[in-house]
C-alpha cells in the first residue's frame, strides 16, 4: 500500500508550491495550508493504523515500519503547529511555502531505509529548516538564536554523517551496523537534536528564535533525533548505558527548569528524556512505556498551540491529555529502572534521577508563564487535534500498549540494558478513576473558573540551580536600543557564517558516503 | 480562580484518589506510580493559589519551590524502600514486611539502620511547610487574616495522610491479613501524621539538603545490608 507515504510526502511540497501563489490571498492561503496539513496528517494516522497492524507502507524507495511511521506522525503533529504559527502579513506567502519546503525535507530521513539515502537526506533536512528559519525569525536577536540553533544542527548533521560514513564498509542497510566510536557519534548526534540537558542549548535556541522553528525543532528535528538515537543505543551496551545516564539528567533538568518554558513545551522536553530512557533501558516494557511518553512529547506541543485557539481553560484541558499519556509512559519506564536497580543498585543511577526529575515536575509545570495564543488558523486544527487527542487517551494506557506499544518494541526488538520486564504500569480501571475524579474536581472545585486574574503575566522567577547552565542557551541581545539590534545582528552574520561553513563540511561527508556507497554498488 | 489554578487542584484531587487507591492496595502499582500520584497531591494546594492575589500567590511559589526542593530526598528513600523489597511492586513492598514482621526492625543490622535514616528524611520531607497566607491591617484592636481556602487546605491535610501512608508503605506497613495487621498501619500513618502536626511551625534550615542527605545514607545502607 503506497497511498498513505504518498499523502504525507506529496502534501507538504503541494503546500509549498502552492503556498506562493496565494501569496495576496490570506483567506484562501489558510485554507491551502489547513488542506494540505490535514491530508499529511491524515496520511500519517493511516500509514501508523496500517503498519501497526502488519501490514506494509511503501512507495518506490520510501517505506515506513511501525516505528517510522510514529515518528512521521509526530513530526507532521508538530508541523501542523508551525504552519498554524506562521502569522499574517506581507510575504507570508513565501515564509508558509518555506515551512512547508522544510516539512516535506524534515520527513525525508524518517522514511529511507538505506544508509546513503539517509546520509543525503540529513542535510536537505537541514537545509529546509534553516530556510524556514531565516524566513521567519527577521528580528536581529532571533536571527541570533535560529543561526545558533541552525549551526548546532549542521554539527549534529556532521557527527551522524561520520558515523554512518564508518559504517558503510559492514553495508547500507538500516539500522547501520556501527562500532562503538560511531555509535557515540551517532548519540551526540542525535542529543543535539532531542534537546538532551548536555547539549540543550540549540533546542532552546529555536524554541525562542520564532515559534515556527520551535515547532519545527520538536517536530521533524526531534524525530530524526529519536531514529539517530535508536540506532545509536542499540548498537553498543556502553552507548545505551550512556544514553540512559544522559537520559535520567536530562529528566531532572527538565523537570525543574519546566517554569522556564510553556506546558507544551516542558511536557515535551519531559516525555523525550523519558522515552530515550525506556529506549537505552530496552526490554520489554520499558519500550513500551517509552512509545507512550513519544507520543506524549509529540502531542503535548500540538495540543498546547491547538487549545490556545480557543481559551486557557481549553488548551489546560488539551494539554492535560497527553500529560496523561506521560504518566503511564513514565510509570512503566520507572517501574523498570526501579526493578532492575532493586536487583543491581546500578540502575538505580538512572531512576533516582529520573524519578526525582518528575516528582519536580510535578510541581514546576504549574509555574511557568502562559504565553501568547494562537488564534484565527489555528482554530481549524484545535477541533481536529482535540478529537484525537481524546482518542488518544481513550486508549491509554492499557490499550496503547497493545495496540500501539507492543507493535512497536517488537519492531524494535530487545534492547541492550534489559530484555524482560513485567512492572505493573497504569492500570486502566486506576486511570478511568483517577481521570474520572480529576474531571469532577475540575467541574466542581474550589471558586468560579476563570475568576482569576490574567495569570502567569510575566516569566517566574528562575530557582538557582547548581546544573542550571547545563540546559541553557546563550544569551542574546535583546530588542530596545539600536546599539543592541546591531550588535545582535552582527553576531548573528558570525553564526551564520558558521553554520554555512558546518553545513558545507555536513553536506561534503554526505557527498563522500553517496559515492563510497556507490562505489561498493550500494551494499 | 484561573483555568491553570482549577486545573492545578482538579491534578491534586486525582492524584490523591489514585495514591489512595495504590496504597490501600485496590490496585497495584509501582512506588514510582505512587510518588509521582503523592507529590501531585502535595503540590496541588499551593499551585491552586499561584494565580491568586499577591498574598497566596507569593507564598504559592514559595511552597512550590519548597516542595520541588524534596524531590530528590523523596526519590531516594523510594529507592531504599524498593531496593529492600527487591522489586517496585507495592505488593512486594508490603509482601516484604510481612515477610520480615516489621521491615524496621528486621533484616540486616545495615538495613534496617538504612531503613531508619529513610523515615527521619521522610518526616522531614512531610512536615516541612510554607504557611501560605499573612495576617494584614484591619480596624483598630482586630487582625485580619489572608488566608487559603478550606478545599485546598483538606486536600493539604489528605495529601500528608497520604505521604505519611506512603512512608509507612515502604518501611512498615505488612500485607493485612487479619486485624491486627492493622495495627502497624493505624499507629505508622497515625504517628507519621501527628508529626506533621505538631512539628509544622519549625523552622529547619536547609532542610532538603538534609533530607536528600539522610535518605542518601539510607539508600547506602540499604544497599549494603541487601533485601531482608
Amino acid at each position: 500500500m503506497s497511498v498513505p507515504l504518498i499523502l504525507v510526502l506529496v502534501a507538504p511540497l503541494a503546500g509549498a508550491a502552492l503556498a506562493p501563489a496565494f501569496g495576496d490571498v490570506p483567506v484562501q492561503r489558510r485554507a491551502l495550508g489547513v488542506l494540505c496539513v490535514a491530508v499529511a496528517l491524515g496520511g500519517a494516522t493511516w500509514a501508523v493504523v496500517r503498519t501497526v497492524s502488519g501490514s506494509g507502507a511503501a512507495w518506490r524507495g520510501f517505506t515506513v515500519d511501525p516505528w517510522r511511521a510514529l515518528l512521521v506522525f509526530g513530526a507532521v503533529l508538530c508541523s501542523a503547529a508551525a504552519v498554524a504559527r506562521v502569522a499574517d502579513g506581507s510575504r507570508q506567502g513565501l515564509t508558509q511555502a518555506a515551512v512547508f519546503a522544510a516539512i516535506a525535507a524534515g520527513l525525508m530521513p524518517l522514511v529511507v531505509s538505506e544508509t546513503h539515502l539517509l546520509a543525503v537526506t540529513l542535510p536537505v533536512a537541514t537545509a529546509g529548516i534553516a530556510v524556514a528559519s531565516f524566513a521567519s525569525a527577521a528580528e536581529p536577536g532571533r536571527a541570533l538564536r535560529a543561526a545558533r540553533a541552525v549551526a548546532a544542527l549542521a554539527v549534529s548533521d556532521a557527527l551522524a554523517l561520520v558515523a554512518l560514513g564508518s559504517a558503510l564498509t559492514r553495508g547500507t542497510s538500516l539500522p547501520p551496523r556501527l562500532t562503538t566510536t560511531a555509535a557515540a557519534l551517532l548519540l551526540s548526534a542525535a542529543a543535539i537534536r532531542l534537546g538532551l540537558t548536555p547539549v540543550a542549548g540549540a533546542a532552546e535556541d529555536a524554541q525562542d528564535a520564532h515559534g515556527v522553528m520551535g515547532a519545527l525543532w520538536l517536530g521533524p528535528v526531534r524525530a530524526q533525533g529519536f531514529l539517530l538515537a535508536v540506532f545509536a543505543v542499540g548498537a553498543h551496551r556502553g552507548v545505551a548505558y550512556t544514553a540512559a545516564a544522559v537520559a535520567a539528567l536530562a529528566i531532572l533538568v527538565a523537570g525543574v527548569t519546566s517554569s522556564d518554558r510553556d506546558a507544551g513545551s516542558s511536557l515535551a522536553a519531559l516525555g523525550t528524556a523519558v522515552a530515550v530512557l525506556g529506549f537505552a533501558l530496552g526490554g520489554a516494557t520499558p519500550t513500551w512505556g517509552a512509545t507512550l511518553a513519544l507520543v506524549a512529547a509529540f502531542a503535548a506541543p500540538a495540543a498546547w498551540s491547538a487549545g490556545g485557539a480557543f481559551s486557557a481553560g481549553a488548551r489546560a484541558s488539551l494539554t492535560a491529555l497527553p500529560a496523561g499519556g506521560l504518566l503511564a509512559g513514565s510509570a512503566l519506564v520507572l517501574g523498570a529502572a526501579f526493578a532492575a536497580g532493586a536487583v543491581e543498585p546500578w540502575f538505580l543511577a538512572f531512576a533516582v534521577p529520573a524519578a526525582a526529575g518528575l516528582a519536580a515536575a510535578a510541581g514546576m509545570v504549574w509555574r511557568p508563564r502562559e504565553g501568547p495564543r494562537t488564534g484565527g488558523f489555528a482554530r481549524v486544527f484545535a477541533g481536529t487535534l482535540g478529537v484525537t487527542a481524546c482518542l488518544a487517551i481513550a486508549a491509554v494506557p492499557e490499550r496503547a500498549t497493545t495496540w500501539l506499544s507492543v507493535p512497536i518494541a517488537r519492531t524494535l526488538g530487545v534492547g541492550r540494558l534489559l530484555s524482560v520486564g513485567g512492572t505493573p504500569g497504569l492500570a486502566a480501571g486506576l486511570a478511568v478513576i483517577v481521570l474520572g475524579a480529576g474531571v469532577l474536581a475540575a467541574t466542581a472545585g474550589p471558586g468560579r473558573m476563570g475568576s482569576g486574574g490574567p495569570p502567569g503575566s510575566g516569566p517566574a522567577r528562575r530557582l538557582p540551580l547548581p546544573l542550571d547552565w547545563w540546559a541553557r542557551a546563550a544569551g542574546a541581545p535583546a530588542r530596545g536600543s539600536t546599539i543592541a539590534a546591531g550588535r545582535a545582528a552582527f553576531i548573528a552574520r558570525r553564526w551564520a557564517i558558521a553554520a554555512t561553513v558546518m553545513f558545507a563540511v555536513a553536506v561534503g561527508l554526505a557527498a563522500r558516503v553517496w559515492v563510497a556507497a556507490a562505489g561498493r554498488g550500494f551494499l | 480562580m484561573s483555568a491553570r489554578a482549577r486545573f492545578a487542584f482538579a491534578a491534586g484531587v486525582a492524584g490523591l484518589i489514585g495514591s489512595t487507591l495504590l496504597l490501600s492496595g485496590r490496585f497495584d502499582g509501582s512506588v514510582a506510580l505512587a510518588l509521582l500520584f503523592v507529590a501531585a497531591a502535595r503540590i496541588a494546594p499551593s499551585a491552586s493559589m499561584i494565580d491568586a492575589g499577591p498574598v497566596l500567590a507569593a507564598g504559592a511559589q514559595r511552597s512550590i519551590a519548597r516542595h520541588v526542593s524534596f524531590a530528590p530526598a523523596w526519590a531516594l528513600i523510594v529507592a531504599a524502600g524498593a531496593l529492600r523489597a527487591a522489586s517496585p511492586a507495592l505488593s512486594d513492598v508490603r509482601g516484604a514486611n510481612a515477610v520480615a514482621g516489621l521491615a524496621i526492625a528486621s533484616g540486616q543490622t545495615a538495613s534496617i539502620i538504612g531503613a531508619w535514616f529513610a523515615i527521619a528524611a521522610g518526616l522531614i520531607a512531610i512536615t516541612s511547610r510554607v504557611s501560605i497566607g499573612a495576617e494584614t491591617a484591619s480596624s483598630p484592636g482586630s487582625t485580619a487574616l489572608v488566608v487559603a481556602p478550606d478545599a485546598l487546605r483538606r486536600l493539604e491535610i489528605g495529601a500528608v495522610i497520604a505521604q505519611a501512608a506512603l512512608l509507612v508503605t515502604l518501611f512498615a506497613g505488612p500485607q493485612v491479613t487479619g486485624s491486627s495487621d492493622g495495627v502497624a498501619w493505624v499507629l505508622g500513618i497515625a504517628a507519621v501524621s501527628a508529626v506533621a502536626w505538631f512539628a509544622r511551625d519549625i523552622e529547619v534550615r536547609h532542610a532538603p539538603l538534609i533530607a536528600a542527605a539522610l535518605a542518601s545514607i539510607g539508600l547506602a545502607l540499604a544497599i549494603a545490608g541487601g533485601t531482608p
